[in-house]
């Protein structure tokens, strides 16, 4: 209901009103207040001018007296109403006083002279006769002017408010007049806004602008009329289209539930303060609820494996408790109660508020992933299968890009999965890469095929090359389309570098046998030759078409042995037995011409198809029954350096006992505690330091001793005096590398190999050949830069044999250097114990440099800083003192020990060891980073028997003798012990110039 | 007798003294005057009476006629007679004791002349009326003499 002031009629009245109320106001209080002061000047002027006439009178009758004309003056005063006394004054001239002369009427003086402005109006008139000065006070009452000013205005405040009133209710019909046909149509619109179209509109024959409104609202009415028709038709035509639209949403879920029931999905929704919960059939289906089950929380936590119970009910009270939206969903496993599987679920969790934000309930999703779990436990095996394998498995898409690849291929490639990831797996595939192979790969994989056990040589990150055993099969969905490739392929690199071992090798056989210095023949059982080589020929003088099917005691045995060797052959034959089979035997050969020669021969029977073989190597041994004076000497030599070499041995544990034995005694000259304690540590050390050397001594003299054996007996006793003497000269005294490494053999072999080639002398060297040479060049760390000894080598008669002896000679060189190096090292081991533990001879003070003083002891307690502690030796080599020097290994000996023995039980463990020189001498500190030593003690450390290592071997002699050498040397010593550090500082007078 | 009769006793002896005085010089005073009067029933007043005629105490003569006073005027010969004698004042306060009493209402005021012959000329036309003039002025036997005696 709108309110009165907010309708319009009250908006046209209102300004009506205000102004009427406004004008009414101002004549209100305006026009009396005029009136009333027009009235009391009026009424002065009256009082004034009767004033006035009283005076004349009186004047007039002092003058003339004439008393009758004052009589009417009184008289016609005396009738008038409107004063109240009349009074002559009269004034002395003189003192201006004032005299009431007579009043009318008559009243007392002081009322007359004492003016009352509030109660009387006055005028006043003065006059002069010859008799008399005055003049005449007349007098009106206030109260009476008021009374007649109010009886003047009185109609107006009669007619103003009538007029007032009356205007607004004028007005105020006026306002309605104008607003009633407003509300009319207002009517007429709720009408409408109601649906009542049929209605008339008021108005419509006005001429006004409300007539014009009334045509809009018309007009208005009748287009709502027909947009009810429209809407009438368009509801009609929705409320089909509903119906099917429901039909068709019912359908749907059908379609949900069966769709819930095959993906086996389901919903729940638990209520949270009544403890229940509902769900869908096919949640029921999927947990094999039992209609007895109890469909409440505890009765959901029974449904999950005992194991996970109690997981499951703190996970879903701290979902309630904590309200969170999106939880980490997890797999639960459930035992179902209809029929005692197992099964795996998954949940999803969400909550439903009230107005106060409170859960009160959380609803979701189930599902039984029991099958994804299996085929997840599937994959997970078959995932680490492919990732833990040996094999290389790559993983591509279908555009042949890696999408995986495993450990295995990482370690083998050298390419971490990042940097594989999008490539094609033909980048390992390079210039040596087949290019059949290539094709093969290229054109299976274009038309989707399987490739099996394609092998294909490929190179890694580090240019590593390896072969690998290929297996790719594509990976199709159900469609048939292409997913993907998963290759797995196998390292074959050492059966393949077998295989072309094998090959070469083969090739190198029949290719060696021919260069071999040895004859090879192989024969059948009966003794007929089936194979001859080159050097046979060269030794025998006969060709291979010369022996091939001869019988061998027919061609190149003497006859003294020929009886012999066909008995042992069918001796062999008979038992499969033969007594110089697989033997050297010396004997002699019979070359062409009958000349006969000493030859070693070995026979070993072979198996070729199936066909029992016996292989002859044959050795002409003429040259090396030459050497064999040289041998003999060089395996005297031999000998005598190994009997050198034990002597020295047993002479150095010999040393390291006695010096062990004065040590021990000096030792237990100071005191048996102190010196049992460091002999044991400087002997540790001792034995570790020399057996370190001895055993580098004995490792080198072994090897000295298979080298010259292998030198001695299989080349020296063969080579040409010619070759022997060029290897001499070209051997080098010693070789650093004389073990190379395969990558290195192989760069630097291309490199002779090439180096080789540009030479004329080799350029009737076979590939082979040439290889070979480069091989034993590098191996002999014969360089390219070397190129007057390679020419030497290349225009000898026989090359290879000629490296071969310079390799050897080269190693036993070398080997001997090495041991030489250790004995050297085993004897500074000796000289540093013997300075150590040497009697204290000196009679006097002599000039001792510090640095080497020191240095002696740090070498005997060489093996324990060398473990765990970290040496800061900075000690000037030019600082001297003066001073007895075993004395002063003593007394270095137990500064360090100490320090070792502070530091035991460290992590850090650091020895600085410094010398300064100062005003006072020359200061050395030794400091270390075990525990600070507490200030109460400081002051006692020195004492005799004073120790803190009573678990240990501390007798408190220690310090005690380094405050006395330092005493016996003049020095002064002092400790700090602060911030985990704690140096003791020696500070030794200076030495005179 | 009592201290306060003693008094009083005292009080109008002396008094009556006085009045008797005075009635002596009035008898000389009024000598020099001669009171006339037209119909007024009157020809002799004591002192008194007449004084109370001229001073308006008494309006109306025995005979009901109203009493119309004719004085002399200021300017008069016998203004100062009259004033002394009648009023017991100056001439000049002879006008403010008339214009007192006709300013207040008590008496009806009277008429001053000049001379003396207008007075009796004014007396004689005017019955009830009385005037004094000079005692010298010879008066008309129309008019009556009232005789002043103390």
């Amino acid at each position: 209901m709108r309110r009165f002031y907010q309708q319009i009629s009250f908006r046209i009245w209102f300004p009506y009103a205000l102004v009427l109320l406004i004008l009414i106001g101002f004549v209100t209080i305006n026009y009396p207040n005029r009136q009333a002061r027009l009235f009391r000047e009026n009424k002065e002027r009256e009082l004034r001018e009767l004033a006035k006439t009283v005076a004349l009178g009186v004047e007039l009758s002092l003058s003339t007296n004439d008393f009758e004309g004052l009589k009417r003056t009184v008289d016609f005063v005396s009738g008038s109403n409107d004063f109240e006394f009349v009074s002559i004054l009269e004034k002395d001239t003189i003192t201006k006083k004032e005299t009431v002369f007579a009043t009318f009427p008559e009243l007392p003086e002081s009322q007359v002279l004492v003016r009352d402005e509030n109660k009387y109006v006055y005028q006043e008139f003065d006059f002069t006769t010859s008799e008399f000065t005055g003049c005449i006070l007349i007098a009106a009452s206030r109260e009476k002017f008021d009374a007649l000013v109010w009886e003047l205005n009185r109609p107006v405040y009669i007619i103003l408010p009538i007029v007032f009133v009356v205007g607004l209710i004028v007005f105020f019909f006026i306002a309605r007049q104008i607003t009633r046909p407003i509300f009319a149509l207002t009517e007429s619109a709720q009408e409408l806004g109601k649906g009542k179209y049929d209605i008339s509109i008021p108005g419509l024959t006005k001429q006004d602008e409300i007539g014009e409104l009334s045509h809009a609202f018309d007009f208005l009415r009748q287009g709502l009329i027909e947009l009810r028709q429209k809407n009438q038709q368009l509801t009609q035509g929705l409320e089909s289209e509903v119906e099917l639209r429901t039909k068709d949403l019912n359908d749907a879920l059908a379609r949900l539930e069966n769709l819930n029931k095959i993906s086996k999905f389901g919903y729940y929704t638990y209520f949270i303060e009544e403890d229940r919960w509902t769900c869908s059939d096919s949640v029921n289906d999927i947990m094999g609820f039992t209609p007895a089950r109890p469909h409440t929380f505890a009765g959901w936590v029974e449904m999950i494996v005992p194991e996970d119970q109690e997981v499951m009910a703190a996970y879903f009270k701290n979902l309630i408790e904590t309200q969170e939206r999106n939880p980490v969903l997890r797999d639960w496993q459930i035992l179902r109660p209809i029929d005692g599987q197992h099964r795996w679920i998954t949940a999803t969790t969400d909550f439903v508020l009230d107005a106060q934000g409170n859960a009160v309930s959380f609803s979701g999703i189930i599902q039984d992933i029991t099958d994804r779990k299996l085929i997840e436990e599937e994959v997970s095996r078959l995932s680490l299968v492919a990732k833990y394998t040996s094999n290389l498995v790559v993983i591509t898409d279908a555009n042949r890009k890696i999408i995986w690849v495993n450990d295995s291929f990482e370690k083998l490639t050298g390419y971490p999965k990042e940097e594989v990831i999008g490539m094609s797996p033909a980048m390992f595939q390079f210039e040596k890469t087949d290019p059949e192979t290539r094709k093969y790969i290229r054109e299976c994989l274009e038309q989707e095929l399987p490739i099996n056990n394609v092998e294909i040589l490929n190179r890694g990150k580090y240019g590593n090359e390896y072969w690998l055993n290929l297996n790719i099969v594509p990976i199709r969905e159900e469609s048939g389309l292409l997913r993907g490739y998963i290759a797995v392929e196998s390292d074959i690199s050492e059966r393949k570098t077998i295989d072309i071992a094998l090959r070469d090798s083969e090739l190198r056989m029949r290719q060696t046998m021919d260069a071999s210095l040895d004859a090879i023949i192989i024969m059948d059982l009966e003794g007929v030759i089936r194979f001859w080589n080159q050097p046979a020929t060269n030794i025998f003088g006969f060709t291979k078409e010369d022996a091939i099917g001869v019988r061998l005691s027919e061609l190149i045995i003497p006859d003294q042995y020929k009886q012999a060797h066909e008995r042992g052959m069918a001796h062999y034959r008979n038992t499969g037995e033969g007594p110089v089979l697989n033997k050297t035997i010396e004997i002699t050969g019979l070359r062409k011409g009958n000349i006969e020669f000493p030859i070693d021969i070995s026979i070993v029977p072979i198996d070729q198809d199936g066909v029992r073989l016996f292989c002859a190597f044959i050795r002409d041994i003429t040259v090396r029954k030459q050497q064999e004076q040289i041998r003999e000497e060089a395996q005297q030599a031999l000998l005598r350096n190994e009997e050198e070499l034990r002597k020295m041995n047993e002479t150095l544990e010999q040393k390291v006992l006695e010096n062990t034995k004065k040590n021990l005694d000096l030792s237990r000259m100071i005191v048996d505690q102190e010196k049992l304690a460091t002999v044991g540590e400087i002997s540790a050390g001792i034995a570790h330091d020399l057996n370190t050397p001895l055993s580098s001594i004995k490792a080198g003299a072994e090897s000295v001793s298979y080298s010259l054996e292998t030198l001695i007996g299989q080349q020296l006793s063969q080579a040409d005096p010619e070759l022997l003497s060029v290897a001499i000269v070209l051997a080098k005294p010693i070789v650093k590398e004389i073990y190379l490494g395969g990558l290195q053999l192989r760069q630097e072999s291309q490199r002779m190999e090439s180096y080789l080639r540009s030479l004329q002398e080799a350029s009737g060297l076979s590939d082979e050949l040439r290889s070979q040479m480069a091989d034993k060049l590098v191996r002999c760390r014969i360089a390219e830069e070397d190129s007057d000894s390679i020419r030497r080598i290349l225009t000898s008669r026989d090359p290879i044999a000629v490296l071969n002896l310079i390799q050897q000679i080269q190693t036993i060189r070398t080997l001997l250097d090495s041991i030489r190096i250790s004995v050297d090292r085993a004897s500074k081991v000796i000289r540093d114990v013997r300075s150590f533990i040497k009697k204290d001879v000196q009679s006097s003070q002599q000039r001792i440099l510090l640095r080497d003083n020191i240095s002696v002891v740090l070498n005997i307690f060489h093996y324990e800083l060398r473990r765990d502690v970290t040496l800061d030796f900075s000690v000037d080599p030019d600082h001297i003192i003066m001073g007895y020097e075993v004395k002063l290994f003593q007394l270095w000996s137990n500064l360090i020990k100490n320090a070792l023995d502070a530091m035991d039980e460290e992590t850090d463990k650091q020895l600085v060891i410094r010398s300064e020189k100062t005003a006072a001498g020359v200061s050395v500190s030794v400091e270390n980073t075990g525990p600070e030593i507490p200030a109460a003690i400081i002051s006692q450390i020195f004492r005799k028997f004073f120790t803190t290592k009573h678990h240990k071997s501390g007798t408190g002699l220690g310090l005690s003798i380094v405050k006395n050498v330092a005493d016996e040397h003049g020095a002064t010593i002092s400790v700090q012990s602060a911030n985990r550090r704690t140096a003791f500082t020696i500070t030794f007078p200076s030495v005179d110039a | 007798m009592s201290k306060a009769y003693y008094h009083i006793t005292i009080g109008f002896l002396l008094l009556a003294g006085m009045l008797v005085s005075a009635d002596t010089s009035a008898q000389q005073a009024w000598g020099e005057l001669t009171v006339i009067g037209n119909k007024t029933g009157q020809t002799q007043l004591k002192t008194s009476e007449a004084r109370n005629i001229f001073r308006a105490k008494a309006t109306t003569w025995p005979n009901k006629v109203s009493v119309t006073i004719a004085l002399p005027s200021p300017q008069a010969n016998a203004a100062e007679p009259v004033a002394r004698l009648i009023y017991g004042t100056k001439p000049a306060s002879v006008q403010k004791f008339w214009l007192l009493q006709v300013f207040q209402g008590r008496a009806t005021p009277p008429s001053f002349f000049d001379t003396d012959q207008e007075l009796i000329q004014f007396v004689q036309k005017t019955p009830g009326a009385i005037g004094v003039i000079a005692g010298s002025t010879p008066v008309p036997p129309t008019l009556t003499i009232i005789s002043i005696q103390n």
